[in-house]
């Protein structure tokens, strides 16, 4: 039985279900690093979800979706950065209010648009990547047959890896979450970086989202994000809010992803099957955390304001 | 004095609901619905003699979720918990309702009881790691709020609960007849859990400000430190509390199964809607205040009640009422666009 649980597939679920999960963490990571925690983004993931469904429906196309995905992305963010970079409001209350918006938009848009609350109807999607030169070596094949988005993760983990340690964008996301009376005096616009980065994080959560609906399971459902955006905090929470220990972070909660899937499969004649492995990765996220994790660096920052 | 206090507060939170209830209901153009047609629904619907029932359904449970949350945020804590917790207690008094078969005056509070344990049962993991290890609350009450109603799914799917007459839906059996909450008016589904949750709501008042524990809960809210330098056990003080918000919201859970479904219907525990949401952004509008909470449930129990009536004649999907709780919560955490608004139409500071 452990050899049918521990196959190839395995890990190129596990590769597939780790991407959305880096875009969303790192996104999130770099809000963090301003001193602008997203909490919002479970509900981006979600209706970033059905955005991408919505008009990969209409024109067919992928890109064009992951696009739009990402304007809207864009736009939750800049929302969320209205409430907690301008006016100052407490980032979990004004983070749910996006979440609550989020929760109650996309299934009001699956319904007017598709007449089903619970689910859309399946969307072609990204098809998979296939490496011809490899064609051969079977292993390797199913590895890396995955949708262009995940591809497309790794570079932006890289391009988000220049961004924060050479440029002087990254100086200032970190200055101005450090202490942003210092930087502020010190002539960082402390309001501006923190909308870019929460921006980012958002762009990327809805990316994220697009990844789940678009490359993964092909339509929109209610259990879409079903807690992913929260486990994309506890990743950089876990990864003590360095880039790269997060990235690993995510790997692990991929993996249990991954594992719980695969252990569907392959327990599904036991009862209650379903509901155990859907449980699985967020209690051992919970049990994860509560091992690795404490002392202070777990606490959310304050909003700034100028005197 | 201590209600004039709230009323003084008050006028942010009320300025806030209403502002957000107006942008909520106006967005629906988005959606190719005319808002004033919808208003007028809703000002239609509600005066029906079975809206103001659905009402008296929907508060008890409301107003069980806002203290929940009000009483863990005045200790500091964002007990995110609430749907979750709200699952659980409704979860435990079904599985208690459906074994145990007492005298209902033994029965009853016993069935109240098991679903105020299910909900602090609950709330226990994210307490204790917030005690122990210091774990942010907000990320471990979301992933049990996340867990509860799959949870509750699995349960209610064993054979002994399960219902094997619903083919189509997955249901636990009705609880017994002597663990059913007795009705104050018969025929029009107002239940005695009503009057259980007003008096919750006194005895949260009573705890918060009128005993030594309630004047440690809100010293360790407003300033930790200070409340550590005065000898109070902040850590303790916190995880009580936190079980406690756990079993609230779990009688919440309990009032609606015992009080109005009589059985464990999956479909209406499906991820984080329902009443747990609403009381969340309850206990803000509420001026995080149980009193203040009573109206701020009865605003959003009928809120959700008008979502059910506009879903019927307007189209617009149920869903649509945590859009504008999401607006109404979205002006909450904007105290000083509020202030400033207030301000400029003159007079209240």
């Amino acid at each position: 039985m452990i050899s049918e649980i521990l196959s190839v597939s395995l890990i190129a679920t596990t590769i597939s279900f780790t991407a959305p999960l880096i875009l969303a963490a790192l996104g999130g990571l770099v809000a963090d690093k301003s001193g602008v925690p997203n909490v919002a983004i479970e509900g981006m993931i979600y209706l970033g979800g059905i955005v991408a469904i919505i008009v990969c429906f209409f024109t067919g196309d992928p890109w064009i979706a992951t696009f739009v995905t990402a304007a809207i992305g864009a736009l939750l963010s800049y929302i969320l950065g209205l409430i907690c970079v301008k006016e100052a409001g407490d980032v979990v209350i004004g983070g749910f209010s996006i979440n609550f918006i989020c929760w109650g938009l996309a299934p009001t848009l699956s319904l007017m648009i598709f007449g089903s609350k619970g689910m859309t109807p399946m969307v072609s999607g990204f098809p998979p990547i296939r490496v011809s030169i490899i064609e051969e070596v079977g292993a390797l094949k199913e590895i890396l047959s995955q949708t262009p988005l995940t591809y497309l993760t790794f570079l932006i983990l890289i391009l988000l890896y220049i961004l924060m340690n050479k440029t002087k964008f990254g100086k200032h996301v970190i200055a101005s979450g450090l202490d942003p009376f210092v930087a502020d005096t010190q002539g960082v616009d402390v309001f501006k970086v923190r909308y870019l980065a929460l921006m980012i994080s958002g762009v990327l959560a809805a990316i994220a989202g697009a990844e789940y609906s678009l490359g993964i399971i092909h339509r929109w459902s209610l259990g879409l994000s079903a807690g992913r955006g929260f486990i994309a905090i506890a990743a950089y929470l876990f990864g003590r809010r360095r880039p790269l220990e997060t990235t690993g972070a995510c790997f692990l909660f991929g993996f249990l992803e991954a594992l719980s899937i695969r252990l569907r499969q392959v327990l599904g004649w036991m009862h209650g099957a379903t509901e155990i492995t859907q449980m699985l990765p967020l209690i051992l996220t919970i049990i994860i955390l509560g091992i690795v994790g404490k002392g202070e660096f777990m606490k959310f920052a304050k909003p700034y304001r100028r005197e | 004095m201590e209600l004039r206090e709230i009323f003084e507060k008050s006028w942010y939170p009320l300025f806030s609901a209403i502002l957000g209830f107006v942008i909520g209901i106006s967005l629906v153009i988005l959606l190719g619905i005319n808002p004033l047609k919808v208003m007028a629904i809703l000002i239609i619907s509600l005066s029906s003699r079975m809206a103001l029932s659905e009402i008296a359904v929907a508060f008890p449970a409301c107003l069980f979720c806002a203290l929940s949350f009000l009483l863990t945020f005045r200790s500091g804590i964002f007990n995110f918990g609430t749907p979750g917790q709200y699952v659980l207690g409704a979860l435990c008094s079904t599985i208690f309702g459906i074994l145990f078969d007492y005298h209902p005056l033994i029965n009853i509070p016993l069935a109240l009881l098991s679903g105020f344990l299910g909900g602090a049962l609950w709330a226990l993991p994210a307490a204790f790691l917030k005690w122990r290890r210091n774990i942010n609350e907000v990320i471990t009450t979301l992933l049990l709020s996340f867990t509860a109603p799959i949870f509750g799914i699995y349960i209610v799917k064993l054979p002994g609960i399960k219902d094997p007459t619903r083919v189509n839906i997955i249901a636990s059996l009705p609880v017994n007849e002597s663990a059913k909450l007795p009705s104050l008016m018969p025929g029009v589904g107002v239940n005695s859990s009503l009057l259980l949750a007003l008096i919750a709501a006194i005895l949260v008042y009573i705890l918060l400000w009128k005993t030594r524990i309630g004047v440690r809960i809100r010293a360790t809210g407003l300033n930790p430190m200070a409340a550590r330098y005065h000898g109070i056990d902040t850590d303790r003080v916190m995880f009580m509390t936190f079980l406690l918000s756990g079993g609230l919201a779990g009688l919440g859970g309990a009032c609606y199964i015992l009080g109005t479904a009589h059985a464990y219907y999956a479909r209406t525990f499906i991820g984080l809607s329902g009443y747990g949401l609403s009381g969340i952004v309850a206990a803000f509008i509420g001026g995080v205040h149980p009193v203040g909470s009573i109206f701020s449930a009865l605003f959003f129990s009928t809120l959700m009640v008008s979502g059910l009536m506009l879903n019927i004649k307007a189209k617009v999907p149920v869903d649509y009422v945590v859009l504008i709780q999401g607006v109404i919560l979205a002006f909450v955490a904007m105290p000083l666009l509020i202030r400033g608004a207030l301000k400029r139409l003159g007079g209240i500071k």
